[in-house]
């Protein structure tokens, strides 16, 4: 028995050596953009918490870094946010993905998108296996994917979990010349998500913070679709399954232990695609009551428009860029209400500023650096046809582009509404290589205005202010034809 | 939990060390609990229907024994409870199906009767015991525990061979004592079954699923094509799966019936039936065949035996009208064309003559397999009507590229080459005898090309075996 065992034991070990050695090359890498994107989060958050703390962390599937923008929300909180999710992931993986995170950093926050807490799992739901498994292998602490192998996988698809090579060996006859370009582009997307000349992420994947988003919103013909053929999905069929309630139970425990504030989130669909909202509401509220966690749900007190939504006629649609700041605004005012303390302002930290200083985010809630000879301001603390304009500034952004700010304080004694205002300069500029003078309009801000403070913004060419002529309010004429549907 | 899966690995790895460290009086225990595990792994309800039999069949062979003037009446019991069970569970929904048909709502339907993995295998199994008992052929077993693992022995519970009592049973009384060479060839058959299914089987049946899951988008070459590799897929996933049976055995030291001796080199239908699921075919001539009269009576008499048992071995094999013209299409070749093959006798004996009659049988039998294979009856006939000699252009349109097309018919012609070799006298001797590098390159080979060409994976369909369905 001796030799037999001896022997089996060295022909396992030679075809281990070949497997591993396979797996190795990288051939066999998962091809498609949210493999990447994924694996370049996970690579975004390890690298920045080798040097860093996240303050605010936004976990959850696909939902999550389509519906917040993290920039915009480090800038209005003065923290660090990231948002590491994984497309149709699970909120057993999230969970998962959180015992990781802890192990490198301790959020004072953690914001979970509910979408994720559902009933699915991969005997029940196809793809979400996959889902899974994208997430477990942009993970590198091999202590805590062994550890969480029992519970994320069945026995049967440790090895895909494991080993891409397996998972993937297909491709020798269906996708050879992917196979090839695995080979040659591992190098050039492992070096497109590492550190450029200015620390900062450079390359096709600019998954900064980790967010990501399409652009396009609803038309009027996909709305026309969905009022006539009704919304897809049942709030009342929507349900949480009993692991999932288990491990929100884990998570709370997790977060207590830990000393981690913990909060869940609900990004919005298009009102449109989703009946019986109340009744899911309802439902998830009874099971998260005994946890006594905040719930900001966005799909309740909705007042976004068609232009928030990707312009498909899809159950699991996402939020477009500006319905991503929408969301955002709304998660930072919850966070200004109810976490006030909790936050810590790093506004004035060099590792936060080297981050985002001189980013468009930064700009609508944070004053220039003093003696910072890139922001030229153009009006201070000066009293333009009655209201009194704190700041407007102009800055580039970067080579093609810059920005021009303005903000005011909300005053009740105002008897305008400056949301149907713009605020217009009429300034001699250097743009193209030409001296003008042009007029330069500046819209009001749905973004970066608040209850207390108003902020009118635009993106430009990049200009060279020589001399400004004039500041004023003009009406805005243009009706806003979208309403909140 | 099947064969080709990483569970299995882990579960035979598990069972035959602890197997080798047990004392040899506690090995049969061993082997029960992990036969339970293994059954109760698909469905745990399952383990009350075979705690069912094996009950009801080894109390009947000692009540047979003890009280011989009822043994007939007890027989019966243990038949009827058996077969009952058998039938609600795989035939009633058909029976009920068939009757409604003819007269509507008269009985129930169960939507919720699954159907229980095993149980045609196990049920044979049994009764087969029951019977022998009976026949005087063998002793009543006194020990519960060795009867239970007769009748829920892992390596041939779900698919066979189908044991007989007076081969299996007493080798679980003997004392077993590790035996490198067997372990080595029951390791290496293990190996060969895995790649043949991985590999070779469940790749044709991507191409086979493809037209016979769409049979009214296939037409032409392409349905005699996906209809003579079923007969290889067919062969090539229930050979397998009876080999990793024999290996997983031979391993702890059992040794199981051989299921099928190179089918596709039968000179003869009859022939045939000596070589394919040969335990299933023996149990049907000693219980069913025999009892009739066999061929005792020359003439209709043994044609009629002929019939019934291919009718009831084709609803055997599935609740399915589908699968009783199939056997009926069977013995029709039994009675008629082997009475022509008969005059052929010395050219059979040559090795071209057993590859022509070999080749001619298989295509024979491929096409009584579209009834096998097809879904419905309706199924079956669009096949075989869209069945010409054009569009042999679509080849590669029933999901396998060319690549993949080449390698799995190049594959078949090595396995079939494989075969021949057999026939002519080549055993695993001739590979146990090779030098050391050649053989770990054989082992390397095969592990290494089931792991990087099987066709499984997570966008791959069901890859259980076929017989499994029944």
């Amino acid at each position: 028995m001796k030799r037999i065992t001896i022997k089996f034991f060295i022909i396992s070990s030679i075809i281990i050596a070949v497997v591993l050695k396979i797996e190795s090359t990288n051939a066999f890498n998962p091809i498609s953009g949210t493999d990447l994107y994924t694996h370049a989060r996970w690579n975004s958050i390890y690298d920045l918490t080798e040097k860093d703390t996240i303050d605010v962390l936004i976990m959850g599937n696909s939902r999550s870094y389509n519906g917040i923008n993290p920039k915009q929300l480090s800038c209005a909180t003065s923290s660090l946010s990231f948002i590491i999710g994984a497309p149709g992931t699970t909120f057993k993986d999230t969970y998962f993905s959180f015992k990781e995170i802890l192990k490198r950093t301790k959020p004072k926050l953690l914001v979970i998108e509910t979408y994720c807490i559902n009933n699915f799992s991969y005997t029940n739901s196809s793809g979400t296996l996959q889902s899974i498994l994208k997430s477990f292998s942009a993970k590198i602490n091999f202590k805590s994917k062994l550890e969480s192998t029992p519970f994320l996988f069945e026995v049967n698809d440790w090895p895909y979990a494991w080993l891409t090579s397996i998972r993937n060996h297909n491709y020798i006859f269906d996708e050879k010349q992917n196979l090839q370009e695995n080979i040659e582009k591992t190098p050039q997307i492992e070096e497109s998500i590492k550190k450029g000349s200015d620390n900062k992420y450079v390359g096709k994947y600019q998954l900064y913070l980790g967010k990501y988003n399409g652009n396009s919103g609803l038309k009027k013909k996909v709305i026309e679709r969905y009022k006539k053929e009704g919304p897809l999905t049942d709030g009342a069929k929507r349900f949480v399954s009993d692991t999932h309630k288990e491990y929100l139970k884990k998570l709370n425990t997790l977060c207590l232990e830990n000393n981690v504030e913990l909060m869940f989130l609900t990004i919005p669909v298009y009102s449109g695609s989703i009946k019986n909202h109340d009744v899911f509401r309802n439902y998830f509220g009874k099971i998260i009551k005994p946890l006594n966690r905040n719930w900001l749900d966005l799909q309740n007190n909705y007042d976004f428009l068609p232009s928030h939504f990707d312009n498909v006629y899809k159950a699991a649609h996402h939020t477009t860029a500006d319905g991503s700041f929408a969301c955002t605004k709304k998660l930072v005012d919850f966070i200004d209400n109810k976490y006030q303390d909790l936050i810590p302002s790093r506004k004035s930290e060099k590792s936060w500023l080297e981050k985002f200083y001189n980013t468009e985010e930064y700009f609508p809630y944070h004053s220039a650096i003093n003696n910072d000879k890139k922001v030229i301001k153009l009006i201070e603390n000066k009293n333009v046809d009655g209201i009194i304009v704190k700041e407007c500034a102009y800055t580039s952004i970067t080579q093609k582009y810059g920005i021009i700010w303005g903000k005011t304080i909300l005053n009740d004694s105002l008897n305008i509404n400056l949301k149907n205002y713009n605020l217009g300069l009429i300034a001699k500029v250097k743009m193209d290589g030409e001296v003008k003078n042009i007029q330069i309009i500046i819209p009001y801000s749905d973004i970066y205005s608040n209850g207390k403070k108003i902020v009118f913004l635009t993106r430009t060419k990049p200009l060279e202010i020589q001399q400004l002529y004039r500041a004023s309010f003009i009406e805005n004429k243009k009706k806003n034809s979208e309403e909140s549907i | 939990m099947l064969f080709n899966s990483f569970e299995f690995l882990l579960f035979f790895i598990t069972v035959a060390f602890t197997y080798f460290i047990l004392k040899d009086k506690w090995r049969w225990a061993l082997l029960l609990g992990a036969s339970y595990f293994f059954y109760g792994s698909w469905n745990i309800s399952y383990l009350i229907l075979i705690l069912l039999s094996t009950v009801t069949t080894f109390y009947s062979g000692i009540l047979i024994e003890k009280i011989p003037s009822q043994k007939k009446n007890i027989t019966f019991s243990s038949l009827a409870i058996n077969l009952g069970i058998l039938f609600f569970f795989k035939y009633y929904n058909f029976f009920a199906t068939t009757v409604n048909s003819l007269n509507e709502d008269t009985l129930p339907f169960f939507d919720s009767l699954l159907p229980v993995v095993g149980i045609s295998f196990y049920t044979f199994q049994a009764l087969s015991y029951t019977m022998d008992v009976y026949n005087g052929k063998i002793k009543s077993q006194k020990h519960i525990g060795k009867y239970a693992l007769f009748v829920s022995f892992f390596p041939q519970l779900v698919a066979g061979p189908i044991e007989k009592a007076s081969n299996l049973l007493p080798q679980f009384s003997e004392n077993k004592i590790f035996n490198y060479d067997r372990v080595r060839s029951g390791l290496l058959l293990i190996v060969w079954g895995i790649f043949k299914k991985v590999v070779i089987a469940d790749r044709i049946g991507i191409f086979v699923s493809e037209v016979y899951n769409a049979p009214s988008e296939s037409y032409g070459v392409i349905n005699i094509i996906a209809t003579i590799l079923f007969s290889f897929q067919l062969y090539l996933d229930f050979s397998s799966y009876s080999e990793i049976a024999i290996g997983s055995a031979r391993i702890f030291g059992y040794k199981l019936s051989i299921n099928f001796i190179r089918p596709y080199l039968s000179v003869s239908f009859k022939d045939f039936w000596r070589r394919w699921h040969i335990t299933l075919n023996a149990w049907f001539f000693e219980y069913l065949y025999l009892p009739l009269g066999g061929n005792k009576k020359k003439g209709i008499t043994t044609i009629r035996n002929i019939i019934i048992i291919f009718l009831v071995s084709g609803l055997w094999h599935g609740a399915s009208w589908n699968f009783v013209i199939w056997g009926g299409i069977n013995s029709i070749y039994l009675v008629v064309i082997d009475r022509f093959l008969q005059s052929k006798k010395k050219k059979k004996k040559k090795l071209f003559g057993k590859i022509f009659f070999g080749t001619l049988i298989m295509l024979l039998w491929s096409a009584s397999l579209v009834f096998f294979r097809a879904n419905t009856f309706e199924d079956a006939l669009t096949i075989y009507s869209n069945m010409n000699f054009s569009g042999i252009e679509n080849l590669y349109d029933f999901g396998l590229n060319e690549l993949t097309f080449k390698i799995t018919i190049r594959l078949l012609i090595l396995v079939y080459v494989i075969e021949l070799f057999q026939e002519l006298g080549f055993t695993e001797n001739k590979i146990f005898n090779a030098p050391i590098i050649i053989r770990w390159l054989i082992y390397l080979i095969l592990s290494l090309s089931t792991l990087y060409f099987g066709a499984y994976g997570l966008d791959s369909s069901d890859s259980s075996f076929i017989y499994f369905q029944f």
